[in-house]
């Protein structure tokens, strides 16, 4: 896996009084490139290494279109590293990420935003999406971690299945617990949140909650997420190559209703993640700021959003 | 004074990331044998997977090395790793020599670790939270809490050689094997620049190759010794050992590193004189190998 990919010619140069046309799509390029290419000293390139226990076709190629593989006790086995598109995302255009634009294949009244939401949301346009805090090293936030170019690799364990992220700000992982213990009263919320896990069926289901404010959903559009949020993550491995993936948001605060996304996963065989670490870049995020940022106004209570 | 200035180094880094730590409700640690009061008896056997190897699941953390307000975590592994040795056991080359005594000069502020980067191998066993081993068929993971992030390592148990490396890193790529009933972690492909404890500043090379040794002896215990060989930096390997203990009914606990970069920003000196890269192999570094 490499991260070098997302190069956008010019976005380096372009200054704040000439902004032509698609500034938003520019704007959140710009910020990915900012903070892939300083990352990229750090990315390491392992030696590829056939992943053991993939079918295979004559000509020793994976065969991705394989049925999907089942553990010892007949579950889905969902194990392996995997991104949204091809090498993850190398050979897919931004339109189609889902990083940069999780409601892409939404129509706006799918995805209603509360007051509260709409501010936000546009102060993060309006200074360019220089406050991401994923420019800051800081991670990415959940569901977002699941579409960052890196990609991620799954292991599950009888009590906990553990997600692998390879992300531009460092490998971050993620505990989803599947022992049966239920969603803990959250007093300090997290970026990552606290996320347990059922089988419905063959669904792999998470729940994740204790979120904070000021987390991004998305890259380019900044969609917003507050404290009440509620991300419901439903895995579904259709062969061997490919896993469906569809994130239910459910936050009070910020929307009007919940709303879904439903992206597709490749499995990324015979290679693996690499490291990479946030390496200075937030010098590089202080060279764009505008001014300094107003603090986002921490998210109403939960009466002035919509009931859940 | 040294003590201390590694100190407040190590004590803003954590004020700063307790703002980002979150508390998680207690829960039960399924699997865990318990006495008659429902504590959790960590003098109980070590428990043992499906294959008949020891199991060594379970979050797990050295003496002092999971931070709290108090003496205990300067006193750590984290700020020495061979405070158990002699010095004529951990003999520098010119090179960590010279690097050794920049970074004490300086007071620290060049630790890359206080600037949101991995606190590296094997000072993360030791950085500040504690870790979690899971065992999967080809992989065990070790998931760590640590002051700038929830980060990762994976050991590769499937046979796999220790690959040639083209780009070195901060953690190194790791391979595992079973000697008898101890878990043998070797791992290489490190970059210049590390530091393999915090108030001391030892230097390691590109060279480094660790090996760690997991012996987990009783339910509650297990028996880490970490052997450092690196010609470039140290005249001969050397081994320290450590005892970590089973922490139960806990998790980990999310913490990032949250602008923590421009406290160090603030406490440094000057711009850093680079640290001279590692000499070729052959040459200085390894005389007296």
């Amino acid at each position: 896996m490499t991260a070098a990919d997302t190069k956008v010619p010019g976005a380096g140069s372009r200054t704040r009084s000439g902004r032509p046309w698609g500034v938003l799509t520019l704007s959140a390029a710009g910020l990915l490139t900012a903070a892939v290419m300083s990352s990229v000293d750090a990315h390491a390139q392992w030696p590829n290494h056939p992943t053991p226990g993939i079918p295979r076709l004559p000509d020793g190629r994976p065969n991705l279109s394989a049925p999907a593989p089942r553990t010892a006790d007949g579950k889905p086995d969902l194990s392996g590293v995997w991104a949204e598109c091809e090498g993850g995302g190398t050979r897919c255009p931004s339109s189609e990420r889902h990083f940069f634009n999780l409601a892409k294949d939404l129509t706006p009244s799918d995805v209603q935003m509360t007051p509260w939401a709409t501010a936000i949301q546009a102060q993060r346009e309006k200074r360019e999406h220089v406050d991401d805090p994923f420019g800051y090293c800081l991670p990415p936030g959940v569901p977002r971690i699941n579409f960052v170019i890196g990609g991620f690799k799954i292991l599950s364990t009888p009590q906990v299945a553990a997600f692998l992220h390879e992300t531009a700000a460092g490998l971050i992982f993620r505990q989803v617990f599947t022992d049966g213990r239920p969603h803990p009263i959250v007093t300090e919320p997290t970026w990552l949140g606290y996320s347990i896990g059922r089988w419905e069926s063959d669904t792999f289901v998470v729940e994740s909650t204790g979120f904070r404010d000021g987390g991004w959903l998305d890259t380019e559009k900044g969609h917003p997420h507050s404290d009440a949020l509620r991300v419901t993550e439903r895995f579904r491995r259709i062969d061997v190559g490919r896993m469906e993936l569809v994130v239910t948001i459910d936050d009070p605060k910020a929307y009007v209703n919940p709303w879904t996304a439903r992206a597709m996963l490749s499995l990324q065989p015979d290679t693996e993640l690499i490291e990479s670490f946030c390496n200075n870049h937030e010098k590089t995020m202080e060279h764009r700021r505008i001014d300094p940022p107003p603090p986002e106004p921490a998210s109403p209570p939960l009466s002035e959003g919509r009931s859940r | 004074m040294k003590q201390l200035r590694a100190l407040a180094v190590t004590a803003s880094l954590v004020l700063l990331s307790t703002a980002v730590q979150a508390q998680w409700l207690n829960h039960a640690t399924p699997g865990t044998p318990r006495l008659p009061d429902g504590r959790p008896d960590l003098s109980a056997p070590a428990p043992r997977t499906a294959d008949g190897r020891p199991d060594l699941s379970g979050i797990w953390a050295a003496e002092c090395t999971v931070y709290g307000r108090d003496a205990c975590f300067t006193r750590s592994l984290f700020f020495n790793l061979a405070k158990d040795l002699k010095p004529d056991e951990v003999q520098m080359t010119p090179w960590a020599a010279q690097m050794q005594a920049q970074r004490e000069a300086r007071n620290h502020v060049d630790d890359p670790y206080g600037y949101c980067l991995p606190p590296g191998t094997p000072r993360i066993n030791f950085g500040g939270g504690p870790f979690k081993i899971l065992h999967t068929p080809q992989v065990t993971a070790f998931l760590y809490e640590t002051l700038v992030g929830m980060t990762f390592r994976q050991v590769f148990t499937d046979g796999r050689p220790l690959p040639r490396l083209v780009e070195p890193t901060w953690l190194g790529y790791s391979v595992g094997g079973w000697d008898g009933d101890t878990f043998v972690v070797e791992t290489a492909g490190f970059r210049d620049g590390g530091w393999l404890d915090t108030l001391k500043g030892r230097p390691h090379s590109d060279a480094l190759r660790v090996t760690e040794r997991f012996q987990r002896t009783d339910f509650g215990h297990i028996q880490l010794s970490i052997t450092i060989d690196d010609s470039k930096a140290y005249l001969k390997p050397w081994t320290m050992t450590a005892q970590l203990t089973l922490l139960p009914d806990t998790e980990l606990i999310e913490a990032f590193c949250d602008s923590h970069d421009k406290t160090m920003g603030r406490r440094q000196i000057g711009t850093p004189p680079p640290e001279p890269p590692s000499p070729r192999l052959g040459s200085e570094g390894s005389e007296g190998r």
